[in-house]
C-alpha cells in the first residue's frame, strides 16, 4: 500500500468510508457511486484500515454525511510538520489493499 | 597546478550533469566534460536508463499531469515547475546502491520518492522546491523517522546515512 494513498489534501481533510457492517458489494458501491465520479476514474482498489490506527496516530475521523451518510474525514493533521507524511505511511502500513475482481464489485 | 578527482562513497558519476562546475581551469573543464560524457554512457546504459532516465521519465509525466490546482480531483495543490526541478537534482545526488524510487505526486504540491520493502519497511524523499528536502521513513517495529535537511543539490549526509541504512549498505 502506497502511503500517498493517506496523505491528507491541504484542506487536512482525508476524506474516507466508514465501511462496518456493510457487505463486499456495498462498499464497492460506495466507491462507484461517490468516489469514481470525483476522481473521474473507475475504483480498481480500495484501502481498509480500522479507524483505531488513525486515533492512534492522534488523528481523528469526523462523520462528514455529505455526499453520503458514511462518509468521513480523517483530520487532525499538521499540515505544517514532516511528521504527516510519517502518520500517512503508517496508516498505510496497517492498512489492507482489497482489489477489485470484477467490474462491479461482484466475487 | 594538479587537478585531483578524489573517489567518494556517495559519487555515482551522476552528479557531473548537475550544472554545478567548481573550477574553472583547463583541468577543471576537462574534467567536468569527462565525468559528462561518463555520465550521458551511464544513462545510456541498462543500469542507467533504470536508476536515472526511467525516474526522468516519471517526472515529465508528473509534470503533465500535476501542475495544475486540483490534479486529483480532490482539491490537490499544484505541484510547481520548482519542485520538479529539485525532484531532477535529487535523482542525480542519489548513491549508486540506492535502486531506482517510485515517483509519487502528493496531494500537497511536492515530488516524492518512495522505497517499498515491506508494510514496515519504507522510505520517503520529498521536495517541493524549497530548497530542501523532506523524510519519513519506518525501519522496523518501533523504528521511524521523519524530518528536514537543506537540499541545494548534495545529498544530505542524514539522509544518506538513512539510504545506507534502509539499504542495508
Amino acid at each position: 500500500m502506497k502511503y500517498i494513498t493517506f496523505m491528507p489534501p491541504p484542506s487536512g481533510r482525508l476524506s474516507v468510508y466508514k465501511t462496518t457492517g456493510l457487505v463486499e458489494n456495498e462498499v464497492w458501491q460506495l466507491g462507484h457511486d461517490y468516489v469514481a465520479p470525483i476522481l473521474q476514474k473507475p475504483i480498481l482498489a480500495r484501502a481498509d484500515m480500522n479507524s483505531v490506527v488513525a486515533y492512534a496516530e492522534g488523528l481523528a475521523v469526523e462523520i462528514a454525511p455529505s455526499p453520503h451518510p458514511r462518509h468521513a474525514n480523517i483530520t487532525g493533521w499538521d499540515m505544517n510538520s514532516t511528521r504527516t507524511r510519517l502518520q500517512a505511511t503508517k496508516l498505510a502500513a496497517a492498512a489492507k489493499l482489497v482489489m477489485l475482481t470484477s467490474p462491479r464489485g461482484e466475487p | 597546478m594538479t587537478a585531483i578527482v578524489a573517489s567518494s562513497p556517495y559519487f555515482s558519476c551522476l552528479s557531473a550533469l548537475v550544472p554545478i562546475q567548481s573550477g574553472v581551469s583547463d583541468a577543471a573543464l576537462k574534467i567536468s566534460q569527462i565525468l559528462t560524457k561518463t555520465a550521458v554512457e551511464l544513462i545510456r546504459s541498462a543500469t542507467g536508463q533504470a536508476k536515472i532516465a526511467d525516474p526522468l521519465s516519471s517526472l515529465d509525466r508528473l509534470f503533465e499531469e500535476c501542475s495544475a490546482e486540483n490534479w486529483d480531483g480532490e482539491g490537490a495543490a499544484a505541484i510547481p515547475y520548482q519542485a520538479f526541478e529539485e525532484a531532477e537534482r535529487l535523482v542525480y545526488a542519489l548513491p549508486s546502491f540506492v535502486p531506482p524510487p517510485d515517483v509519487l505526486p502528493e496531494p500537497i504540491g511536492a515530488v516524492a520518492f518512495e522505497w517499498y520493502r515491506n508494510q514496515r519497511y519504507t522510505y520517503v524523499l520529498s521536495v517541493k522546491g524549497s530548497h530542501s528536502v523532506e523524510f519519513a521513513g519506518l525501519f522496523g517495529p518501533g523504528d521511524e523517522i521523519h524530518g528536514k535537511a537543506n537540499f541545494d543539490g548534495c545529498l544530505p549526509a542524514m539522509v544518506a546515512e538513512h539510504l545506507r541504512t534502509f539499504f542495508h549498505q
